[in-house]
């Protein structure tokens, strides 16, 4: 059995699929390509693929990372994007893919952080860079971002969002631009809508206008290890 | 900006913004400038409903692989983006391009169930199209409609400039052709639709006007020599020569049936009495075995789906269906799954789904219609209590663990001890299996209410009062309670109405259509946005009562607003199947009358 890893870019209207929808299309286009895949045991078989983190609705990505498992080694990472590559809409792009050993945690485990970018859309006029930075600063200055989310089994929870946000800034490229890096993975993580909500909030005093339609979100990377000592997930390296 | 960047900018905004792209694998991109017709398949409802109409992918196909011509598609947008559509005067656009439904030459509606006619209505008001036929100038598209509903398409007819009967797949291209012909001789909209009213198939309904005497329908009038006295219905003789789209449109979405899908054969010809579908489709044409096998691996290759589905009305009837299945199996590898929509009340569909099923044996599903034998002789759906026994009791043997059973309430003749005859046959039935398997599988019991269909044999019955209907939903929820192990559903029996309404409506109906839309009834069909308070408030308006359409006992001798259209079965021979189901009669040669 062989294991690959692959790299690859959501761009355009693509961004608004679903994680399942995601899955799906991937699934498919295996199909189609005719490659020797794995299936899961089971009454409803799929093969056997992973993507390590799914996108929020909305956000396109750079480096999206998704890893499966073939019946042999028969295919070389280069034939295998060429082929699949072949199978996929226009604006999903396979960045690269490499071999795995079949042992070892999944991408999925591994996650631990993300970095997003997100650009003002210019579909509402833009909020003055200062104002945007002294709200950046105003935000991270709170000793906690309390927010309600419904928990395990469906009861209403109270957590604590300040502790996932390790990075926010705010700066002019064109028009205002900001980044985050922000906790992920299996062990929790905060979606990068909820912080652009807190930050909208912080800068206007009102809830104001959805996130998505303000912001053109991109998620630039995903990250492994401890929060101090992030390593960017890759291919090669994970 | 663009109607594409202006659009762009409410997909964030929207709940499933995946409805609106127009880019899923498979679709067809044409370039407007290259075509010389240009054309918009409508579905008036939802993207997830619409995209699992095999009807529209075939169409695609045949029209679009012509190359002069285009078809893009369109589907009714859900209330959150119909809400920004309006709020910013944007028009209603196809998928595609992107470009207005208005700037094409022809819009053409899927008229699958009347419970979308207010969708119809609402779409061509967001395209920013006129809603009447006779408002609409060259500078607009002309609007066709088809699909079963265009059998009595009356409520409509006063919207609608081309009507088309029957099978589509010839029918549409031909259509567009002619568009394209009749330009180029500078033929005007009039001049082009009384070409078309001279061809066979579409129906004009300008060209007709109904009569009325007092209250009552009393035939429908030629108004021009070139429409025919009865439009005749367009067949494909030979499927195995049809279109077949082998590379359809796979959407992003999960949709309705989410899987690639097998035409086996179209038409059914067992004559259950209530059953439209069984008249339309008229005369079975089956593919051959070779076909599709060949369609399947196509269909595979090109799609990627892990499941095929093998429909037809009554799929369990193709000839050797066990050796097909089994071929088809054995040509598309064990990954792919070749599923049966309906089964037959019989054992060897259940012996045919039962070998041909992967995974856990959850729920089969049959449809008894009738609760006792008795109605199921009026209704010429001759199962016995003992077909159904043992059809079941070899599914539970086979290790199946739940059932659903399909009946009807409000059936012509029906009595309080039908309905109670469900819940007898049910606990007979668990009685059974009890004792002959020690099973106690679950059952569930869904009864949807009868509507009188136009071209049946029960066409001039009248539909049970709603009061009634829930009487007897009552009293069967009430039989059912004691069977601690059957679940009943029922449906809305405000919806059926209105369905029994529509279906054998006339033109007076239109103007209740074009109040009821701008009221805000929409998604009819859907439970959580149909208000029949609603809808008796648009006909109190308008000074109509409902109940004369649907309440009505039709006699065999009166003119029908559907007589000029021909489906298939001369109506003498519904007359007599109707007389024979009344007196509890098996049809002759299930009523293969005129063509089968
Ligand atoms: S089996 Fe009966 S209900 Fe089913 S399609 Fe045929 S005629 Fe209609």
């Amino acid at each position: 059995m062989a294991r690959i890893c692959f790299s690859f870019a959501v761009t355009g209207e693509l961004k608004y699929l679903s994680h399942l929808d995601l899955m799906r299309l991937f699934q498919r286009a295996l199909r189609r390509a005719a490659l020797p895949l794995v299936y899961s045991q089971g009454f409803n078989p799929h093969p056997r693929l992973s993507l390590a983190a799914p996108l929020p609705v909305g956000v396109s990505a750079a480096r999206e990372l998704g890893e499966l498992f073939l019946a042999d080694d028969s295919i070389a990472p280069e034939q295998f994007l060429k082929r699949l590559q072949e199978q996929l809409p226009a604006g999903l792009i396979l960045n690269g893919a490499a071999a795995k050993a079949p042992g070892g945690p999944s991408l999925a485990a591994q996650v631990s952080a993300a970095r997003y970018r997100a650009a003002w859309s210019g579909l509402t006029p833009s909020p003055p860079a200062a104002e945007l930075q002294e709200a950046v600063a105003r935000l991270l200055s709170l000793p906690e971002i309390r927010i309600t989310h419904r928990g395990k089994g469906g009861k209403e929870a109270i957590a604590d969002i300040r502790p996932f946000i390790y990075e926010l800034t705010a700066g002019m490229e064109g028009g205002p631009v900001l980044e985050m890096l922000l906790k992920a993975g299996s062990s929790g993580g905060v979606s990068p809508y909820l912080v652009l909500e807190r930050l909208e909030q912080a800068r206007s005093g009102a809830a104001g206008e959805a996130p998505a339609f303000l912001w053109n979100l991109q998620r630039l990377a995903l990250y492994r290890g401890e929060a101090g000592s992030l390593q960017e997930l890759t291919c090669a390296g994970a | 900006m663009s109607l594409d960047k202006e659009l762009q900018a409410l997909l964030p905004r929207v709940q499933k913004p995946a409805r609106y792209l127009g880019n899923e694998w498979n679709v067809v991109i044409k370039d407007h400038a290259q075509a010389a017709v240009r054309a918009v398949l409508a579905f008036p409802d939802l993207y997830e409903v619409g995209m699992s109409n095999l009807g529209l992918q075939i169409l695609y196909a045949a029209v679009n692989s012509r190359p002069e011509m285009l078809l893009e598609r369109a589907f009714a947008p859900a209330a959150d983006m119909e809400a920004l559509l309006r709020e910013r005067g944007l028009p209603l656009f196809a998928l595609e391009s992107k470009k207005p439904l208005r700037d094409f030459d022809l819009l053409g509606f899927s008229l699958q169930y009347e419970l979308s006619y207010t969708n119809v209505l609402n779409m061509l008001d967001l395209a920013q199209i006129p809603l009447y036929a006779n408002a609409r100038d060259e500078r607009y598209p002309l609007v066709a409609a088809g699909g079963p509903c265009a059998f009595n398409p009356e409520p409509l007819a006063p919207f609608i400039d081309i009507f088309l009967l029957g099978d589509g797949e010839e029918a549409l291209p031909e259509l567009l052709a002619e568009l394209i012909a009749l330009r180029s001789r500078g033929a005007g909209r009039r001049g082009t639709l009384l070409a078309l009213a001279a061809l066979p198939g579409f129906y004009i309904p300008q060209f007709y006007r109904p009569l009325y005497r007092g209250g009552s329908f009393q035939g429908i009038e030629r108004l021009e020599s070139a429409a025919p006295p009865v439009v005749a219905k367009r067949t494909v003789p030979d499927l195995d020569g049809a279109v077949f789209p082998t590379a359809p449109i796979v959407p992003y979405l999960e949709v309705v049936h989410d899987r690639g899908v097998l035409e086996l054969f179209r038409g059914c010809s067992r004559g259950c009495r209530f059953c439209q579908a069984g008249v339309i489709y008229r005369p079975v044409r089956r593919r051959s075995p070779e076909t599709l096998q060949k369609l399947a691996c196509e269909t595979l290759q090109a799609t990627g789906y892990d499941e095929v589905s093998l429909a037809s009305l009554s799929s369990s009837d193709y000839p050797h269906i066990d050796a097909l299945i089994s071929d088809l199996s054995a040509a598309a590898g064990e990954r792919v799954r070749f599923s049966l929509p309906s089964l037959r009340l019989d054992s060897f569909s259940v012996g045919l789904a039962d070998r041909f099923h992967r995974g856990r044996r959850g729920s089969l599903t049959f449809a008894p219609e009738a609760g006792t034998e008795r109605l199921r002789r009026v209704i010429n759906k001759n199962i016995s209590r003992e077909d159904i026994f043992a059809a079941i009791g070899a599914a539970v043997a086979a290790g199946w663990q739940a059932f659903k059973l399909y009946f009807m309430i409000g059936l012509p003749t029906e009595t309080h001890d039908d309905i109670e005859g469900i819940a007898r046959l049910c606990r007979e039935l668990l009685d059974h299996l009890r004792r002959a398997y020690g099973k106690k599988p679950r059952l569930t019991v869904s009864a949807s209410v009868f509507v009188p269909k136009p071209h049946t044999p029960f066409q001039w019955e009248p539909q049970l009062p709603l009061g009634e209907v829930e009487r007897r939903q009552r009293l069967l929820a009430q039989a059912l309670k004691p069977l601690r192990v059957v679940d009943f559903n029922w449906h809305e029996a405000g919806a059926s109405f209105l369905e029994a309404v529509f279906a054998r409506g006339d033109r007076r109906l239109a103007q209740v259509l074009e109040l009821a839309q701008r009221r805000g009834c929409r998604f009819d069909g859907w439970s959580e946005f149909f208000s029949l308070e609603r809808w008796l408030s648009v006909f109190r308006e308008l000074e109509l009562d409902p109940a004369d359409w649907a309440y009505r006992r039709y006699t065999h001798e009166e003119p029908l607003p559907w007589d000029h259209l021909a489906a298939g079965v001369p109506k003498a021979v519904l007359v007599r199947e109707h007389r024979r189901a009344l007196a509890e009669e098996a049809a002759e040669n299930r009523f293969e009358g005129g063509q089968s």
